[in-house]
């Protein structure tokens, strides 16, 4: 019979059945691993990722290159995606818009962490003054649409003031200085939870220094929500990105940046849809990746959600 | 004009000839004759992108203003839909003395403004007393005048030269001979404004605020307005100039959206686009243009303005007549100004290349279609005059080309810097700039390499070369000087057009020939209206009278 | 309304006042330090000229003293004069172009939460069968999809397509004035927000639906069932409430582009115009609208909270 292959405890010994020990990153890789859309999300970034690199190199055509066929032409198989309204080839640019994209959002994701991680952790974890100064910064921000600043910030660095050139950099940056306050306010919340917690005090009576603490007990238990957030970062980034270029805000001629290349393409919609269609849903592609990813790396690091 | 003609002359202008053809068959002479029914609403509409800026005639600049204003206000003269400078409030021509420094201008006596007050010579005397005062940026129409000067630094309220003879006479004395004066008296700075009105409504600043205090001698008046959204006016009734045509109103709304624009033109609720300086996009037009049906509700018509790269003659890679006109012809002959007009003008349609020189093509002083030699596309000779002028590179590196923001400005630029890069392996970035801080710097030579773009305020070759070319000239962009040129067009200003023509031609030919510019297009003016619109569209520098407007019935 | 509420209504009023004016101070400043002017024409401005404008809009004042009286007339409600378009005075303007946008704003709003609560419902219902997660793949979809595309798409389809399926006799004409002119870019703007509001719709249904009570209570038959849906769809309308105020802020921000595809004449279309046109007086105007109408709603929000969740009281 089948039961018999079942090991037997010896009559009278106790056994404990151990859970075996997992750090957070492998727990979370283990549930994320188990969500198809986060995978087929990540999937989705890595094609995105290489696309991206491989355009830095070489693409079909060059993605300023006018006149390579004549305007507003259909796919062909020369031209997999068409020609736009310039006769420049589609798909070379929809690669190099994958590399403005990756800058753009993986650049606004590192800058609004560096501001904002620090600023949540000092006002979490020392409270007082610190806090009530960097709260204050947090709130008066919650209220308005900083998309809205941070547009006028692009505007007034580039064009007003001429202080930064037009480019990804100056758009990361008013991304960021509008931004860094979700982060800060995650951060502020984690570490005030943790600061509470056992083995901060447990750290503190064995002597260990504040920066100490805060670097090796409240932000690493806090990592998990941290990246979550960057993660989430990303796809507001280059929303941001595309929302500025279509308005003829964004990157310079002819860089091209999705964005600006649906700008492009709408007017001739019903002339000529492709010009409009493959930037509209190479973003939304993209934008729904990272969000899949983000809401599944959110499940995963979410202890409540064990199933 | 019969309908047959007006068919034949449609036909010819769609196919691009570049001449200043007159469509409309009305004009302010009346109907098409009794072969057309009239429809019962005789309202005209169209869409304007931006909203008026300054109504006030004393200030107005903006062509779209002036498109629309030239209905309401009026002056001594005008120009007819063929540019021919008529009497409007004159009765005829002004009598120069021999000395050319005397203009004595004899008026109408049945003058009325549209609220009833009678027009003297008292009145132009005011109101170009006030042009002096106020300002604004055609003030300079004035400048001629004696005595302008302390007007315009606000040491005097009344300009020395300006007399009144008798009710109905005036004379201007100016300081220096200017031949070109009296095509500027005929400008919108001259208009008559009625002083009663504007004291009534509120002074200098908030009169133009009001329709009712609105007031000119023109055939209509403005009826309603609600800022940037739509403005509404009526035929003015018992004109004094007689007939104000068949339009009982006449309604412009605001639309930014180009494709917006001709959505609602399509369902019937516009009766054109086109005026004030619209238009549809470039693929609705491609899309009008290449379609049987719809190409007959499209017009094209020249427009009085060229589009050129500027170089800057005294800092930078291109400084130096002799020096940089190496670098600034291969500049100029590396560009295949036949792709530039297919790309950027919607295959040739919102403009047309630039051959004959930086005055338009149809203008006084324009040398003729592929007479200038810097527009001929060569690029093998161009790299190997480049590479010879820079053979390092180093003259044109990080060279970047300003231009302000337009979506045509921006595809040009596009194009040259592809065309740049591939004939002439240069790279050029291209950076937009908002309208004010362009011409700012622009203004003040701070730009190696630059779009520059001129539209004739009247068809005279002064207004080109005292604005652009003469040293110091104070619109130019390339600080360009060159003591034979200032001689030449100094000499011209003081002559009647007739008699510098040649002067003028001569002064172009220099500009070609040193290379000042790469004349690149001249702009052409599509006007799309129902078929059942007849009248509407606009020369080479206006768009019609409305008087000349009428609806069919449909 | 207590003497307590009334008074926090007071106070919150004056906080919005001072943020208001906070707010667009600094956009003033910001856009004071630019240099060059607006007013330069391609052809002719000479200095005079030049000079006379500047005098009228009162920018050859120090700036210390422009700002002084700029605050001055903000507090009277005067936001100025247009600095491209002659005698149009600001606050008349921006008060019709918000009267258009709250228009969009609110039936945006009512596609958001409607569109969000049925959703989120949807999905809490049948939770974890196909239609949970078409219904949550439709929600990480529209969040994901950027306002602008949906508003392309949606030109296509209303006014390209259907022109021509109907042959000819329907036809959507974008812009503003006619009742059918407002669905289709209340749909564009609120369609992405939805989905915020169906997450947390779905969550909160969950929470009450799972408590043993109430399933005891759906046990018991129709009617009772009935009473449970309305109990728990009042839950969940909290944490709705709660993210009311981004969610205004961001139809706020949606607009900006929904109104320029649109060609509607409203607040975001002003902004980007005045932006473009370099008229800083409009632009400062605008911000100093958003910063009080956000500071509005979410007073409004917070008016609300406690009609609906009886356990808050200020």
């Amino acid at each position: 019979m089948a039961m018999a292959s079942v090991p037997q405890p010896s009559v009278g010994a106790v056994v404990y059945d151990m859970p075996k020990q997992v750090s957070l990153l492998e727990d979370a890789w283990r549930r994320i691993r188990r969500n198809r859309l986060a995978l087929v999300g990540a999937g989705i970034i890595v094609l995105l990722f290489i696309t991206a690199f491989v355009s830095i190199f070489w693409t079909p055509y060059p993605v300023w290159l006018q006149a390579v066929g004549p305007t507003y032409q259909t796919p062909t198989l020369a031209h997999p995606l068409g020609l736009d309204q310039a006769g420049r080839d589609i798909l070379s640019r929809i690669m190099g818009g994958a590399s403005i994209t990756v800058q753009v959002g993986v650049g606004s994701a590192i800058i609004v962490s560096l501001i904002g991680i620090p600023l949540g952790l000092l006002a979490g974890f020392y409270r007082g003054w610190v806090d009530t100064v960097i709260s204050f910064f947090i709130n008066i921000w919650y209220g308005i649409p900083d998309l809205l600043v941070a547009l006028i910030l692009v505007f007034v660095l580039s064009d007003a003031l001429k202080l930064i050139p037009r480019g990804v950099f100056v758009i990361i940056l008013a991304f960021s200085l509008t931004r860094w306050m979700d982060v800060a306010r995650l951060v502020r919340g984690q570490a005030l939870a943790l600061r509470e917690r056992e083995f901060v005090e447990a750290a503190r009576m064995s002597g260990a220094r504040d920066f100490g603490i805060v670097a090796r007990h409240i932000f690493p238990n806090a990592l998990g929500p941290i990246i979550v957030q960057a993660t989430f970062a990303i796809p507001a980034a280059v929303l941001f990105e595309a929302f500025l270029s279509f308005l003829g805000l964004g990157l310079p001629s002819p860089a091209p940046s999705w964005g600006a290349m649906a700008n492009d393409g709408y007017h001739g919609l019903d002339f000529a849809p492709h010009i409009a269609l493959a930037p509209t849903i190479a973003l939304s592609v993209t934008l729904m990746a990272f969000n899949w990813l983000g809401d599944g790396l959110r499940d995963a690091f979410d202890p409540r959600m064990r199933r | 004009m019969t309908p047959t003609s007006l068919r034949i002359l449609k036909a010819l202008a769609l196919g691009g000839v570049a001449s200043l053809v007159m469509v409309a068959c009305g004009g302010s002479s009346g109907g098409g004759g009794t072969s057309e029914t009239l429809a019962a609403d005789q309202t005209l509409s169209w869409p304007l992108v931006n909203d008026v800026g300054i109504l006030d005639p004393g200030r107005m600049s903006a062509g779209v203003d002036i498109d629309i204003f030239h209905n309401v206000f009026s002056g001594l003269y005008k120009f007819t839909d063929t540019l021919q400078e008529v009497p409007d409030i004159a009765s005829g021509p002004p009598t120069i003395s021999s000395d050319g420094l005397t203009y004595t201008f004899k008026m109408r006596h049945d003058v009325k403004f549209s609220n009833g007050d009678p027009v003297k010579a008292d009145d132009f005397i005011y109101s170009w007393n006030r042009a002096a005062r106020l300002q604004g940026d055609y003030a300079s129409v004035m400048q001629p005048v004696a005595g302008y000067g302390d007007v315009a630094n606000g040491k005097a309220t009344a300009m020395s030269g300006l007399k009144k003879i008798d009710d109905y006479t005036l004379s201007a004395t100016l300081s220096a001979p200017a031949g070109y004066w009296y095509t500027e008296v005929a400008l919108w700075t001259a208009w008559v404004v009625d002083q009663k009105a504007i004291t009534a409504g509120g002074g200098d600043d908030k009169w133009f605020t009001d329709p009712s205090t609105l007031v000119g001698t023109g055939q209509f008046k403005m009826t309603a307005r609600t800022p940037k959204q739509s403005l509404d006016f009526a035929p003015v009734p018992n004109w004094w100039g007689g007939s104000t045509g068949a339009l009982t109103k006449v309604h412009i709304e605001v639309i930014a959206d180009q494709k917006a624009q001709l959505t609602k033109y399509e369902s019937g609720n516009f009766s054109m686009l086109g005026p004030s300086n619209g238009g549809p996009t470039p693929e609705d037009l491609i899309r009008y243009n290449s379609d049987p049906v719809l190409k007959q509700q499209l017009t094209l018509v020249p427009l009085a303005r060229t589009d050129w790269v500027g170089f800057n003659m005294k800092t930078g890679p291109f400084a130096g007549i002799d020096a940089g006109k190496a670098g600034r012809h291969a500049f100029s002959t590396a560009i295949d100004r036949a792709q530039l007009v297919d790309i950027a003008c919607s295959k040739g349609t919102a403009c047309i290349a630039a051959t004959g020189g930086v005055i338009t093509k149809g203008l006084q002083a324009y040398l003729g279609d592929g007479t200038d030699p810097n527009a001929k596309f060569d690029a093998a000779a161009a790299k190997a005059e480049y590479k010879a002028w820079d053979p390092t590179g180093s003259k044109v590196k990080g060279l970047v080309y300003t231009y302000n923001t337009t979506a045509l400005n921006k595809a040009i630029c596009d194009n040259l810097a592809s065309q740049w890069q591939q004939n002439l392996g240069v790279t050029v970035q291209c950076a937009a700039q908002d309208r004010q801080s362009f011409f700012s710097a622009r203004t003040k030579c701070s730009y190696p390499i630059f779009r520059h773009s001129w539209g004739a305020d009247y068809d005279n070759p002064q207004d080109w070369f005292d604005f652009l070319f003469v040293t110091n000239a104070g619109s130019g962009g390339a600080c360009y000087s060159n003591p034979a040129l200032d001689s030449l067009v100094k000499s011209a200003n003081t002559k009647p057009l007739t008699d510098a023509l040649a002067e003028y031609k001569q002064a172009n030919q220099i500009l070609v020939d040193q290379v000042v510019t790469a004349p690149l297009v001249y702009y052409i003016q599509p006007y799309i209206a129902h078929p059942y619109v007849k009248g509407v569209g606009g020369n080479a520098l206006y768009d019609f009278y409305w008087s000349g407007a009428r609806i069919l019935t449909h | 309304m207590t003497r307590g509420t009334a008074s926090y209504i007071g106070q919150r009023l004056v906080l919005i006042a001072i943020t208001t004016v906070l707010v667009s101070s600094i956009v003033f400043l910001l856009l004071h330090q630019i240099p060059g002017n607006a007013f330069l024409n391609e052809t002719r401005t000479t200095p005079q000229s030049l000079a006379a404008s500047l005098h009228h809009y009162g920018l050859d004042l120090p700036l210390r003293q422009q700002y002084a009286n700029w605050v001055r007339g903000v507090l009277h409600g005067d936001l100025g004069e247009s600095l491209v378009n002659r005698g149009v005075a600001i606050t008349p303007l921006l008060l019709r172009e918000t009267s258009v946008s709250a228009t969009v704003g609110f039936y945006a709003l009512l596609v958001t939460i409607g569109l969000g609560l049925i959703l989120g419902i949807i999905g809490a219902l049948r939770q974890n069968t196909w239609v949970d997660y078409v219904a949550s793949s439709a929600s990480v979809a529209g969040y994901s999809i950027p306002s602008f595309v949906l508003a392309i798409f949606g030109l296509l389809i209303f006014g390209h397509y259907f022109y021509i399926w109907t042959g000819g006799t329907f036809y959507y004409v974008p812009g503003w004035g006619k009742l059918e002119q407002i669905p289709v870019p209340a749909l564009a703007l609120g369609l992405p927000y939805a989905s915020y509001v169906a997450r947390l719709t779905r969550a909160s249904m969950l929470e009450t639906i799972r408590t043993d009570y109430v399933r005891t209570a759906w046990a018991k038959g129709l009617k009772a069932r009935v009473v449970v849906l309305r109990h728990a769809l009042r839950n969940a309308l909290i944490p709705v409430v709660t993210i009311l105020g981004p969610l205004i802020t961001g139809i706020i921000t949606g607009s900006v582009v929904i109104e320029n595809i649109f060609g509607i004449p409203g607040l975001g279309k002003e902004f980007i115009t005045s932006i473009l046109s370099r008229d800083y007086n409009i632009v400062i105007g605008v911000f100093t609208f958003y910063a009080a109408l956000v500071g509005l709603a979410n007073l409004a929000v917070d008016v609300i909270y406690p009609v609906l969740d009886p356990r808050i009281r200020y």
